[in-house]
C-alpha cells in the first residue's frame, strides 16, 4: 500500500530487528562463553599444579588468558547489546489509535491488489510510543495481507477496552496452522521472510502491558493485538 | 516409589561435602562443565530438563536426602527455569532449598522478575566467574541448611507445648 519513497517505520523496525537478533545471539554466545570459562577453571585446577604445568609455564598462563579473553569477549558483546538497545528512544505520548492504524496500513509493504480491506476502528487516545505501536499494527496487518494471497478480505476492528485498546485483524486466508510456532523467532513458512513480524508485535504488546493472541477460525485467521499502556 | 528419570547424572567428587546440589541446563556442554566445577565441593546431580529435575527432587526427598541448592538455566524448552522455581516454591511441605537462576538475560530483565516466595532465589549471569559461583553455591547451601534447622526447632517447640 506504501506509495512514497520513505517508510515512516523503517527506523524503529531496524532497531527492533537489531535488538532481537542481538538478544538471541547474546543468549547463545554467553552459553558458549560460560562453558569455556568453566572448563578452563576445571583444567586449571587439575593441571595447574601438575608436573606438566611446572615444566611449561605457558600452560598456566594460557589457562589464565582463556579466562580473561572470555571476560573481554563478553564485555565487547555487552557494549554492542547496550548500543543496539539504545537505537530507538521510546517516547510515551498521546497517540490517536486511528492515526496509528492509518500509518500502519498506508506503509504496509505487502501488496493489497485484489484484497478488500475494511477498517472499523473506534477513535481513542492512548499513551504509547507512536512508532512502536504503528509497527506492531503493521506487522499484524502485513501478516494478514500475505495470508490472503492477493485475493480475499482483511478486516481491522479497533475497540476501546476497560484498560486499553484492542485491535482485531481478521483475514480470509488459510489460517495459521501452527499458532505456537508463529511466535518462534526466525520461524516462517513464507519465502523471502525472516519470521519476526508477529514476534515483534507480541513483544511490543507485552511492553505495553498487553498481549498478542492468534486464533484460526472457520475462514482464515484472527490476530488480536491488545495494549494496556 | 519415584523412578529416577533418564537423562540424569550423579557426580560426587573426591572432596564432595554433605551439601547436595542439583544442576539443570538444556545445553549439554554447560551442564557438564558445571558438574565439573562443582563436583569437587558438592554432591552433584544433573539433568537437562526442569520436568526431570522435579522428579529428582521428589526422589531425593523420599530418600530423606534432599538437595540444598538447585541451579537452573532460565531459558529452556518446555518448562523454563523461572516456572520451575515457582513450582518448587509452591511445595510448602518440601524441605528448604535455595534456588539459583542462571541467565544470559540482561540485568534489567532480571530486575523485573518478582519473587515473593519463601524459597531463597539468587541470580547469576552467564558467563560467571567459576570460583565465585562455587562460593555462592556454598553460601546458598548454608542458608538452606540453616532454614531447615530453624524449621526443625519450630516443630520441636510445638511438640513440647
Amino acid at each position: 500500500m506504501s506509495s512514497g519513497w520513505r517508510d515512516p517505520l523503517a527506523a524503529v523496525e531496524r532497531a527492533y530487528l537489531l535488538d532481537r537478533s542481538t538478544s538471541l545471539l547474546r543468549h547463545d554466545v554467553r552459553n558458549k562463553l560460560a562453558s569455556i570459562r568453566n572448563m578452563a577453571f576445571y583444567l586449571s585446577k587439575r593441571v595447574g599444579k601438575s608436573a606438566l604445568a611446572s615444566e611449561d609455564a605457558r600452560i598456566e598462563l594460557f589457562l589464565r588468558q582463556i579466562d580473561t579473553e572470555v571476560t573481554a569477549a563478553d564485555d565487547l558483546f555487552e557494549h554492542f547489546s547496550t548500543f543496539s538497545r539504545t537505537l530507538h528512544v521510546r517516547i510515551k505520548e498521546p497517540v490517536s489509535t486511528g492515526a496509528a492504524i492509518a500509518v500502519a496500513v498506508d506503509s504496509a509493504r505487502a501488496s493489497t491488489v485484489g484484497v478488500a480491506i475494511a477498517i472499523d476502528a473506534e477513535e481513542a487516545t492512548i499513551q504509547i510510543d507512536a512508532s512502536e505501536y504503528a509497527l506492531a499494527i503493521r506487522c499484524v496487518f502485513e501478516n494478514a495481507l500475505e495470508a490472503v494471497h492477493l485475493e480475499g478480505t482483511v478486516e481491522i476492528v479497533g475497540r476501546v477496552t476497560p484498560n486499553g485498546y484492542r485491535i482485531e485483524v481478521h483475514d480470509s486466508g488459510q489460517g495459521i496452522a501452527q499458532p505456537d510456532e508463529a511466535f518462534r523467532e526466525f520461524f516462517t513458512t513464507k519465502a523471502g521472510h525472516i519470521g519476526l513480524g508477529l514476534n515483534i508485535a507480541r513483544n511490543i504488546a507485552k511492553r505495553y502491558g498487553g498481549q498478542l493472541q492468534i486464533a484460526t477460525r472457520d475462514e482464515g485467521a484472527l490476530v488480536v493485538l491488545q495494549v494496556s499502556p | 516409589m519415584v523412578n529416577r528419570p533418564s537423562g540424569t547424572h550423579a557426580t560426587a567428587g573426591p572432596g564432595s561435602s554433605a551439601f547436595r546440589v542439583l544442576v539443570v541446563d538444556d545445553d549439554p556442554k554447560v551442564l557438564s562443565s558445571l558438574v565439573a566445577i562443582l563436583g569437587d565441593d558438592f554432591d552433584v546431580q544433573s539433568t537437562d530438563s526442569a520436568k526431570r529435575a522435579l522428579t529428582l527432587i521428589e526422589i531425593a526427598i523420599a530418600d530423606a536426602n534432599p538437595f540444598h541448592v538447585v541451579c537452573s538455566d532460565w531459558q529452556m524448552p518446555g518448562m523454563d527455569g523461572l516456572e520451575f522455581f515457582r513450582e518448587i516454591s509452591q511445595q510448602v511441605d518440601w524441605p528448604s532449598v535455595s534456588c539459583i537462576l542462571m541467565t544470559a538475560h540482561p540485568e534489567e530483565l532480571v530486575d523485573k522478575v518478582e519473587w515473593g516466595d519463601r524459597k531463597t532465589l539468587g541470580f547469576v549471569r552467564k558467563p560467571f566467574a567459576p570460583e565465585q559461583f562455587v562460593a555462592r553455591v556454598r553460601h546458598y547451601a548454608s542458608i538452606a541448611e540453616m532454614k531447615r534447622g530453624i524449621r526443625a526447632l519450630h516443630v520441636a517447640a510445638r511438640n513440647v507445648r
